[in-house]
């Protein structure tokens, strides 16, 4: 799954067809958007995916671990450890979750691995403890695509 | 009619939502879901009785967050009440169509840096949260409520509410905050 595209594509998409924030004054209080618009410009780019709420750790890492793409709302105040950015119980920001550690013996969940655009880092591990209170504590939402990434492409 | 009697319900008294249970159904509500970008700063809800029975009224701004950056927040481009009997949405309007004040205009703001650490803002939240548990069901019933907690309460808000957003939570409920302060 792939899609040549650029980010500046997507943005005047989402906002041509309203699936994001455009009018405020001030550009850079615009491009906000919901659960529901990402999952629809997922969509309507041809990677069909759905937004859900209350997902659980197991829910999460089964989404990654069968090869799903998958977008979560977190709480980035939990997510950096900063009161600044702390929304309290609701999320505030949204990262890319890319991989899932677990015990080798034990199969429990040690964390995730996510791209943040927030902080500008990849591959950054979240342990199971933080991603419970940056993300599930907060409503567990996610955007997840509809199909597998195919390794073999 | 003696038929119809029979089958007419009774009145029931209706339950007031705890603060805490409306917090809780903030987090999947589907207003959050598909109405508000994920990049709004949400408000606390506050007690109001403007429109119409017991609610809860918030507003949603939109808001830019980058570690170490101090934290930019724009006019409320939105806000909504939610009724405290049961939690079911009232109003929801985007201030572009109908402002939740006709008196005041508001700009981005830059807030100020906190200072104290999570857990701290964690407990001090905890703390007003158990304030406006207490006290929304006084204000709801039109009683004066307890003044020390009312004091407290006036206290902690202004304390804790970044203070230029303080002008916009009072737009917000203003029946609330003159009951506070009497």
């Amino acid at each position: 799954m792939g899609l040549d595209v650029s980010e500046d594509d997507i943005v005047k998409f989402a906002a041509e067809h309203g699936f994001c924030t455009n009018d405020d004054a001030d550009p850079a209080n615009n491009g906000g958007t919901t659960a529901d618009a990402r999952a629809e410009i997922l969509t309507r780019y041809g990677i069909p995916a759905s937004a859900s709420q209350g997902g659980s750790l197991e829910d999460l890492a089964g989404n990654i671990e069968q090869g799903h793409g998958v977008i979560i709302a977190v709480n980035a105040g939990a997510l950096w450890d900063d009161p600044n950015y702390d929304s309290g119980d609701h999320s505030n920001h949204a990262v890319t979750v890319t991989g899932i550690a677990r015990d080798p013996k034990t199969g429990e969940i040690q964390g995730f691995f996510i791209n943040d655009s927030g902080t500008g880092k990849a591959a950054q591990f979240v342990d199971a403890s933080l991603m419970r209170e940056a993300w599930q504590d907060v409503g567990g939402s996610q955007v997840v695509t509809t199909e597998v990434r195919s390794y073999n492409q | 009619m003696e038929q119809r009697e029979e089958h007419a319900m009774p009145t029931i008294e209706k339950k007031l939502m705890s603060y805490s249970e409306i917090r809780e159904r903030q987090k999947t509500h589907m207003l959050i879901r598909s109405e508000v970008p994920i990049e709004h700063a949400i408000s606390l809800p506050l007690p109001t009785m403007a429109w119409g029975e017991p609610a809860f009224a918030y507003f949603a701004a939109p808001a830019v967050r980058r570690p170490e950056t101090p934290m930019q927040q724009g006019a409320p481009d939105r806000w909504w009440v939610v009724a405290a009997h049961g939690g079911r949405l009232m109003v929801y309007a985007l201030c572009k169509s109908i402002h939740f004040t006709a008196d005041a205009k508001f700009e981005t703001v830059t807030l100020p840096r906190i200072t104290i650490t999570r857990d701290e803002l964690r407990q001090s939240m905890k703390t007003v949260e158990g304030l406006i548990g207490s006290l929304a069901p006084r204000f709801f019933a039109h009683e004066p409520g307890d003044a020390m907690e009312r004091k407290n309460l006036t206290g902690m808000l202004n304390e804790l509410l970044p203070k230029p957003l303080q002008p916009q939570y009072r737009a917000l409920v203003p029946d609330f905050f003159a009951w506070l302060e009497k």
